[in-house]
């Protein structure tokens, strides 16, 4: 029997790529979402994204419907992190409108959107570490944050599509009960950041599966539009809550989280997951400020039952725990809006999934993924 | 790299998943001695505090038929249907004390597909719609999602 | 810089391509010419540092009759924002310019408002719908679209015109 030489062997084991389907149902992609990605054995050649399969229409139902009956499906596009989704929209039309939020309702409002960026902070601390096989991440992440759903139960009635940011205040007023149990929430959740850094974020296993894995540096943020996380773990101190203040955020001190490339290149996905997690820790910072001086007053001010903004087009945006959510409304003096149309960040976060994975290992894919920290409601509205 | 450098990596990864070990140890060792967090549901409900969105209800001998909840829901998911009242009729009035000019026929709300944004509860004048707690009404068959509130009439 | 200061260097750079601007409130835009958006949101890029692109969007006016294409630059520099609309006819022949190859953020945004309006962009490198399915028959944020009874055999409202519930609906 005759041996092939390595020659021969070269051209009978021929090798091809491999068409991969991350088809819309995977345990570690967040939501719908379909990745079809080419592999050469291990390495990714191309990851392209396909979306659309949480499109529910609602550009096309805001124009059907009143302003006030667009709150509920405002809501339901960044689903886990309603309470600011809901006041971006409050603001914008406030803005067409031209009137001005009474004092309370705007000390209510950053209260309870700092509450809800802490929540959807843990939320994707707690995906990110159970993407990576923490599965004890995930546990204590939900642990507390059934703490601040039970505390938007309280507040509003509902606990994940809350509908309470209403044009010109709130919903409902809230009781001192309330501030009591979000000054004992408070109380119980500050040392549980830095024992959750002590769990994941410096495990030398985390940090050498995210660490110079998935790097955007600023010139790709600024090319695809990217904002919020992505452009401060590349180390641009940008933060619309202080370049253009809106609601009451001028009176609050905070810091701004910049990702500095301690564990590998800066920009990477290590970089943009200790960002978050400071973030929760500078949201602390201004719910201690503001929680004890709460004016008295009313709680929404006198809009009507129906709105009727005069004819014009504003385009204003809201820091969200996901970037600058950005909503352009047109008007034309009727009951409901001609045009409303919905910046969503991460929109602009998916489409870099291409760029980003050229070279690397499947598992990097998931880790990648998983530091973009996207929601399909809000991609594909 | 060089050896000394690999014996630092061996070092830092044992040290932090230690570290990591201990916090769940210290949850572990309080669990076993205060007893966990779960409910276990269904043998034990959880407490709803006051003004949780469930299940709609109407009262519908307090419906004056103003068909406000009916335009400002999201969904329209309430049907309502009222005839003019005839002339010589004997007046009827609410708890409230406002009288009713509209003869309420129909008034059906289709559950699967309201979405508890609290909107239709907010602008009845005479607070007869309104949310109870209820939240296990699952039934097998989509059509009986249709609440007809008129068989609760009094 | 302020808004008024960015009309008047673009008018004086581009004369023939600014048409004027809208005096909406509470923000003003900026009128051009569809043949030249490429070139304006190139001198925006390059010499007045306006580094991203934050959104492209589609409005139909069924009243002027028009088809209306928004971009919204944005700069780091100069924390601004600029509103920039291109108006097309209502047809199904609305073209324009792809920016793609200035930024890529154009890329998906671009896709989307094909996919919505029906207006198309040339020299784009991937021009099909990004939303709705691929095979879909018309353009759903248009104001005069009716929604298809069925698509490929299943029912799409929940319930017809005449109030019956469509078969197969998921008990």
């Amino acid at each position: 029997m005759q041996m092939d030489s390595t020659e021969n062997l070269k051209e009978t084991l021929r090798t091809d790529e491999l068409l991969l389907n991350m088809g819309p149902q995977h345990p570690s992609t967040h939501g719908v979402l379909r990745v079809v990605v080419t592999t050469d054995g291990e390495i990714v050649k191309e990851a392209k994204p396909e979306i659309g399969y949480l499109h529910r229409c609602f550009e096309k139902h805001a124009e059907n419907s009143d302003y006030i009956a667009v709150s509920p499906y405002v809501d339901r596009l960044d689903y886990l992190a309603s309470m600011n989704n809901s006041m971006g929209y409050a603001i914008a039309v406030e803005s067409l409108l031209g009137i001005e939020v009474p004092r309370r309702a705007e000390y209510i409002r950053v209260i309870i959107s700092e509450l809800q960026r802490i929540a959807s902070h843990l939320m994707s601390y707690g995906t990110y570490g159970l993407d990576m096989g923490a599965f004890t991440a995930f546990m204590y992440g939900f642990r507390d944050r059934e703490m601040i759903l039970d505390i938007f139960e309280m507040i509003s009635g509902a606990r994940l599509l809350y509908n309470y940011m209403w044009i010109g205040g709130t919903y409902r007023d809230i009781t001192p009960e309330i501030v009591q149990k979000i000054k004992d929430f408070l109380v119980y959740f500050k040392p549980k950041v830095e024992e959750y850094n002590n769990l994941v974020t410096y495990n030398q296993i985390f940090v050498e599966r995210t660490r110079n894995i998935g790097v955007i540096d600023l010139k790709t943020c600024h090319t695809y539009g990217l904002t919020g996380v992505m452009l401060r773990g590349a180390g641009l101190k940008w933060d619309l809550r202080k370049e253009h203040p809106y609601s009451i955020y001028k009176e609050v001190e905070f810091d701004v989280p910049v990702g500095t490339g301690q564990m590998g290149t800066l920009g990477d996905c290590w970089d943009r997951h200790i960002v978050r997690m400071n973030e929760m820790i500078q949201s602390i910072r201004i719910i201690e400020q503001l929680i004890d001086g709460i004016p008295e007053g009313p709680h929404r001010a006198k809009v009507g039952k129906v709105i009727k903004p005069p004819a014009g087009e504003v385009y204003s945006r809201t820091e969200c725990p996901r970037g600058e959510l950005g909503f352009y409304i047109i008007s034309d003096s009727t009951g409901k809006p001609a045009r409303v149309r919905c910046k969503s960040p991460c929109f602009m976060n998916i489409a870099t999934l291409n760029d980003l994975s050229q070279g690397v290992m499947v598992a990097d894919l998931i880790a990648t993924i998983g530091s973009l920290d996207i929601v399909l409601g809000e991609v594909d509205r | 790299m060089t050896f000394t450098e690999y014996l630092g990596l061996v070092k830092d990864a044992a040290f932090t998943t230690f570290k990591g070990m201990g916090i769940t140890f210290k949850v572990f060792a309080k669990v076993q001695t205060k007893g966990d967090i779960t409910i276990q549901y269904p043998e034990t409900r959880d407490h709803l505090p006051l003004g949780s969105r469930g299940l709609l209800f109407n009262d519908v001998d307090d419906c004056i038929s103003c068909k406000q909840c009916a335009a400002v829901c999201p969904v329209d998911c309430i049907y309502i249907e009222a005839d003019k009242k005839e002339a010589g009729a004997t007046a009827d009035f609410t708890k409230g004390g406002v009288k009713k000019t509209l003869d309420l026929k129909r008034f059906d709300i289709d559950v699967s597909l309201c979405c508890y944004c609290g909107l239709c509860s907010s602008v009845c004048p005479t607070e007869c719609l309104y949310h109870t707690k209820e939240y296990e009404y699952s039934v097998l068959d989509r059509d009986k999602h249709i609440m007809n509130y008129m068989d609760y009439k009094r | 810089m302020t808004f008024d200061d960015i009309f008047s260097k673009l008018s004086v750079k581009f004369p023939k391509g600014v048409l004027g601007k809208e005096e909406t409130k509470p923000d003003a835009s900026i009128k051009i010419e569809p043949s030249a958006i490429h070139e304006v949101l190139k001198y925006m890029r390059d010499e007045l540092n306006f580094e991203t692109l934050h959104m492209v969007s589609g409005v139909d006016y069924p009243a002027l009759p028009a088809l209306c294409v928004v971009y919204h630059p944005g700069s780091y520099h100069h924390k601004m924002i600029v509103s920039l609309k291109v108006y097309l006819p209502r047809t199904d022949e609305a073209k324009v310019t792809s920016v793609t190859d200035l930024y890529k953020a154009a890329n998906w945004h671009e896709r989307e408002t094909y996919d919505m309006f029906g207006i198309q962009f040339l020299n784009h490198p991937d021009h099909r719908r990004i939303l709705c399915p691929e095979d879909w028959k018309g353009f759903p944020l248009r104001k005069d679209y009716v929604t298809p009874d069925y698509y490929n055999g299943m029912p799409v409202p929940l319930y017809f015109e005449d109030g019956a519930p469509t078969e197969g609906g998921a008990h």
